[in-house]
């Protein structure tokens, strides 16, 4: 019993965490938008503010998981599981638009499992995060910058989280799913706090 | 060959500006290092001196264009929202 209400307290730790690095990145993509009027950074900024806001439903769902407000708490994780499918896909459409102005668009396959709606969502994020992985490793392959590589694994880890959390959807005791779903995340977020760290620090 | 978007050859005039120093660029040196046709080179270092960006120093046989402090700090700004979008895999 102990060992779950850890369980749940490092999520929620980590929740509030993920929720100040994408809002900074949130910050950086607007100021970067404001400046060069780049759609890139639109796009960037829809992205992290519709994970914040994933990150930040998932924790009052948490909340609301505690104090027992059942209901509250599985519509505040459906609208969460929304919102990181949108953030994902902004970061995924980033991509392709990169790619289609390259004149190469791979074929995309795609296999819905509609049981509820977290699963729906789920499923479309892993969808993008696995084009967003396949991307981001072309762009390393020609750029060779370990912070891409970095932010490969970020995503991965992030890719991990949403599967494990899928799958745990569908298994009766899912503690062990969790606690390799919150590792997975907790190596996402610290790689996507490295292009945060490297943008204030040159900003000093 | 890539689409160069405006923001990009801003950023390219300003680093060949740069390399000037204190004695400034001409315009055809400009025209070669930042790969850009006259007509739009002299357009777009209108912008540029009405916004402060660089300034014109005036020799006896032509005009000859110098960064300022505020193209600096624009040119930084510029690199570092790159470098951000880079390590996303992605370009500005």
């Amino acid at each position: 019993m102990v060992f779950l209400e850890i369980l749940e307290l490092a999520k929620m730790v980590l929740e509030v965490i993920a929720l100040v690095i994408t809002f900074s990145a949130f910050l950086i993509s607007y100021k970067g938008y404001s400046v060069t009027k780049r759609p890139v950074f639109a796009r960037l900024s829809f992205a992290f503010i519709f994970l914040s806001a994933n990150f930040m439903l998932q924790f009052f769902s948490d909340i609301f998981n505690i104090l027992e407000f059942f209901s509250l708490s599985y519509y505040s994780s459906v609208i969460s599981s929304f919102f990181e499918m949108l953030g994902f896909f902004f970061i995924a459409v980033s991509h392709m638009i990169k790619v289609s102005q390259e004149h190469k668009l791979y074929s995309l396959v795609l296999v819905l499992v509609i049981i509820n709606p977290v699963v729906a969502f789920k499923t479309l994020s892993l969808y993008f995060i696995f084009y967003a992985i396949l991307e981001s490793l072309l762009s390393y392959s020609k750029v060779r910058s370990k912070t891409i590589l970095l932010t490969v694994l970020g995503l991965t880890g992030f890719a991990l989280n949403t599967l494990l959390t899928w799958i745990s959807e569908f298994t009766l005791y899912p503690i062990i799913l969790n606690l390799f779903a919150l590792v997975f995340q907790t190596f996402g977020i610290i790689a996507f706090f490295v292009p945060i760290w490297i943008y204030y620090r040159s900003v000093r | 060959m890539s689409y160069r978007h405006q923001v990009r050859i801003v950023s390219d005039i300003l680093l060949a500006v740069k390399e000037g120093h204190e004695d400034g660029v001409g315009v055809a040196q400009l025209m070669r290092k930042a790969n850009i046709s006259y007509t739009r080179l002299v357009k777009i270092l209108n912008e540029l001196l009405s916004v402060g960006l660089i300034e014109e120093i005036r020799s006896e046989r032509n005009k000859r264009y110098r960064i300022t402090y505020l193209g600096l700090e624009y040119l930084a700004e510029y690199e570092r929202f790159s470098t951000f979008a880079k390590n996303f895999g992605l370009e500005i």
